[in-house]
């Protein structure tokens, strides 16, 4: 231990316990110091005199704005998923596009530049462009549209993306998607339709979509977004705004809606193929063995379908063994007909 | 008084991340990259490049996230020391560019602690201003050392390992620094701005 009854302000000024004290005061470390002062009353006047030599030490501060924050993050994942993504690019004829990489790149930068010169010089003569795709039961999907974004698509859903003009990005959604939204320098609109009174509109963010049934929940992960909602009975439109880490459930039945916090980890846990079990029940199970593998499970003691479990299990894209996992878990026995 | 470190929550985030979790990856983002920009901008002066470096330096993290070392003590300072790399070689770059030997243009401007501002005294004033010159007269290096240690918490060790210099050194710098500060503080204005706990 250091000798700190000989000790000078200076010298105090200058120990790293000291320092880290006066810049990071905590539990322990007030404690600590405060009881040495009271051991040391003579030592009162050094250690005032040595806070405030640390704490004079100042710098000038320098701030990225949320928006360049965004955009920042927005940017490094955009050159991420570039690399990552030839998995599945959504036209689909895209297959030779890696041999002829230098091709492929210079013919996207001539479409580029024909388009901008086309959006430019003739003003709303924007090409139309519509595609649509889905994941089958019992598989997802990551797709990289037009724009750049990145989706990862649940089993069982379906994704229709239209571009009618420059300056709007639409997807419709049926079933459960991931999305990260490309942040364009035109600070284009990308807007999530559920074919129902709900859609959700972003510039660029990451956040997820579930429509299935009656239940329709967007949660939201980074960024911020935009929900509209209209009402059943008139034209009048609600609009909500979600913080990262917010979820809205919507009732498609009687049109009722509630925000909460969340986890957004287990929200989008899917997309690592993790299934997070919080108080899980059997007929979550059963619900997500139909989601996902479109299997239908049915049980004759009623009782068990709130026999429960928490801890989390891999998604196996195999109905069997998804089957058997959940067996395991719950302690119950399912028979195949 | 020996300082004790719990088991640090940060080599979790680190191994995840290391796993793959996007999660950990925007959480590690998001919790470093303010005091990145801060210190890229004090380094370069140049807002621009320090995104650009940003942008590269998070992108690189990524796909390189399985080769990184398992045991990493503090993000922090490889995060740092990792921007500073590539601060110093695209400056490096620009400068050649540029064919001249002009200096990097390192700032790390101390600038007098805002409680300071209160004094009204003019004799006061005087004083601070002369402490003000007494600071910005420092060697830009030197500046650079105290900035990590005082902004950054980094510790005497690893100022040094950054900067490739000795602690010994950075120790000294320290020093002089912190006696310029207490030649200047008269006793008076020490009395008046102590607030107790904190």
């Amino acid at each position: 231990m250091p000798q700190y009854h000989i000790y000078t302000a200076r010298d105090f000024a200058l120990d790293e316990d000291f320092q880290r004290w006066v810049l990071k005061p905590d539990v322990k470390n007030n404690y600590q110091w405060e009881t040495w002062l009271r051991e040391h009353p003579e030592k009162q006047k050094a250690v005032e005199d040595a806070i405030i030599l640390v704490k004079s030490i100042k710098f000038r501060d320098y701030q990225l704005s949320g928006e360049q924050k965004d955009q920042l993050w927005d940017t490094i994942w955009d050159d991420i998923a570039t690399d990552e993504l030839p998995v599945q690019t959504m036209p689909q004829k895209s297959r030779l596009h890696k041999l002829f990489s230098w091709k492929y790149a210079a013919a996207v930068l001539l479409a580029v530049l024909l388009g901008t010169l086309w959006i430019t010089h003739e003003n709303k003569q924007f090409q139309a462009l519509t595609l649509s795709t889905s994941a089958a039961p019992g598989e997802t999907k990551r797709l990289l549209l037009p724009d750049s974004s990145e989706v990862i698509l649940n089993a069982g859903s379906r994704l229709l993306y239209a571009q009618k003009d420059a300056l709007l990005r639409e997807v419709w959604l049926d079933g459960e998607a991931w999305f990260h939204v490309h942040h364009t320098k035109e600070n284009t609109k990308f807007i999530v339709h559920t074919y129902d009174r709900l859609s959700v509109e972003v510039l660029g963010t990451q956040f997820n979509v579930s429509n299935f049934g009656n239940k329709i929940a967007v949660t939201l992960q980074q960024g911020s977004v935009k929900l509209h909602i209209t009402e059943q009975q008139d034209q009048h439109e609600t609009q909500l705004y979600l913080q990262p880490g917010e979820m809205l459930r919507y009732n498609k039945q009687d049109g009722e809606y509630t925000k909460s916090r969340t986890d957004v980890t287990k929200i989008v846990a899917w997309t690592h193929g993790q299934l997070m079990m919080d108080e899980y029940t059997v007929a979550d199970a059963i619900q997500f063995m139909q989601q996902v593998f479109d299997k239908q499970v049915s049980v004759k003691d009623t009782k068990m379908l709130r026999y429960r479990v928490s801890g989390s299990m891999p998604i196996v894209y195999n109905a069997d063994t998804m089957l058997i996992q959940f067996e395991k878990a719950f302690g119950v026995h399912f028979y195949k007909h | 008084m020996t300082a004790l470190y719990k088991a640090s929550p940060q080599e979790e985030l680190w191994n995840n991340f290391r796993n793959g979790s996007r999660d950990a990856f925007a959480m590690i983002y998001q919790e470093h990259v303010d005091d990145l920009y801060h210190y890229g901008v004090h380094f370069c002066g140049d807002g621009e490049q320090v995104r650009d470096c940003l942008q590269e330096l998070f992108h690189d993290l990524w796909q390189t996230r399985e080769h990184l070392a398992d045991q990493l003590q503090n993000i922090r300072y490889y995060l740092l020391s990792s921007l500073r790399r590539r601060l110093l070689r695209a400056l490096e770059k620009d400068r050649r560019h540029r064919a001249q030997t002009a200096e990097i243009p390192f700032d790390f401007e101390l600038i007098p602690s805002r409680e300071h501002f209160i004094i009204q005294d003019e004799k006061l004033q005087e004083q601070q201003q002369q402490l003000y010159t007494a600071l910005a007269a420092l060697p830009r290096r030197q500046r650079e050392a105290i900035y990590l240690r005082f902004f950054h918490e980094l510790s005497y060790q690893e100022v040094a390992d950054l900067m490739s210099m000795k602690v010994d050194s950075v120790y000294n710098i320290i020093s002089k620094a912190i006696g310029v500060l207490k030649k200047m503080l008269p006793a008076t204005i020490l009395l008046l701005l102590f607030s107790p706990g904190k």
